[in-house]
């Protein structure tokens, strides 16, 4: 048999099992992160929606769908980059280090969602303030 | 709270001038002014008579609370979207009775408020404030009626 197809033939099973372990364990990662931030995120949007449950629901699923899209995007994206596994070596270090790449791009993920819940909690609780001072008399209230 | 109507005197230069302004800024919370001299104003506000004060003015809440003197213009401050945490800091009783020189100030920058204003700090502000009112009232010009 020609050598290099069977060199190629042996990479293209290590790279296939290795792009098959990164999407796997990229995808399931990617799931783990949004269901925190489903779960965990929730009480900042109710709390910055003033206690409108329905609304900081659907604020949340939709942030989730957009997080799911861009992460899902970029783990597909980068699935063909990097290099190509020749052995099973090669192969875990490619995959340590393409999984590295995912992980670091939902963290920074992960903290911008955190970001924007925060400045909507902040915005929120400056709009709530009450006067800072009492009133000086009474007229009857306006219909 | 949702809408806070402002009551001013239109014959008095200051209160026009600080209307001006007021409605030029973005409100958290919409404001609408009429003047004392409106004919429905009484009808309106049942009970406003004896709060109605010459050359100042007054705040009314949807909800019937009157604002009067500085806490007028505190409230005016309040419900500007760019002013409210103003509104908090000259509450505190060492400014508060300069609120209305420092909505004069605002008004006087139409809108962009310099930052060395906001640097400011307390003793500082009030003195500046505190100038203006006592210049004011000492010999005030036809022209210059100003808010006690």
């Amino acid at each position: 048999m020609n050598p290099l197809l069977a060199q190629a033939a042996a990479g293209g099973n290590f790279t296939v099992g290795m792009y098959l372990a990164y999407l796997a364990i990229s995808v399931a990662l990617t799931i783990w992160v949004a269901r925190t931030l489903h779960k965990n995120g929730r009480i900042f949007l109710v709390d910055s929606f003033l206690g409108n449950e329905g609304l900081a629901d659907s604020v949340n699923h939709l942030l989730v769908v957009g997080f799911y899209l861009i992460n899902i995007g970029f783990v597909t994206l980068a699935l063909k980059y990097g290099d190509k596994a020749a052995d099973a070596q090669t192969a875990l270090e490619t995959l340590s280090s393409k999984v590295g790449m995912v992980l670091v791009v939902l963290g920074v993920m992960h903290f911008f969602n955190l970001f924007v819940f925060s400045k909507m909690r902040r915005r929120a609780a400056h709009h709530r303030q009450p006067p800072p001072i009492i009133p000086q008399g009474y007229v009857k209230p306006l219909p | 709270m949702n809408n806070i109507y402002i009551l001013y005197d239109a014959q008095n230069e200051f209160c026009l001038r600080c209307r001006a302004w007021l409605a030029t800024e973005p409100a958290l919370l919409p404001l609408e002014f009429i003047p004392y001299q409106a004919p429905e104003l009484l009808a309106k506000f049942e009970g406003i008579q004896p709060y109605l004060a010459q050359n100042s003015l007054l705040a009314v809440t949807a909800q019937g609370a009157v604002y009067t003197g500085p806490q007028a213009f505190i409230m005016c401050l309040y419900a500007l979207e760019n002013y409210r945490d103003w509104a908090a800091r000259l509450s505190d009783p060492a400014l508060l009775p300069y609120a209305a020189q420092a909505v004069g100030l605002f008004a006087s920058f139409e809108g962009t408020t310099p930052p060395w204003v906001n640097e400011l700090n307390d003793k500082d502000l009030a003195n500046m404030l505190k100038f203006q009112r006592e210049t004011t009232r000492i010999s005030p010009l036809p022209h210059q009626t100003s808010p006690v």
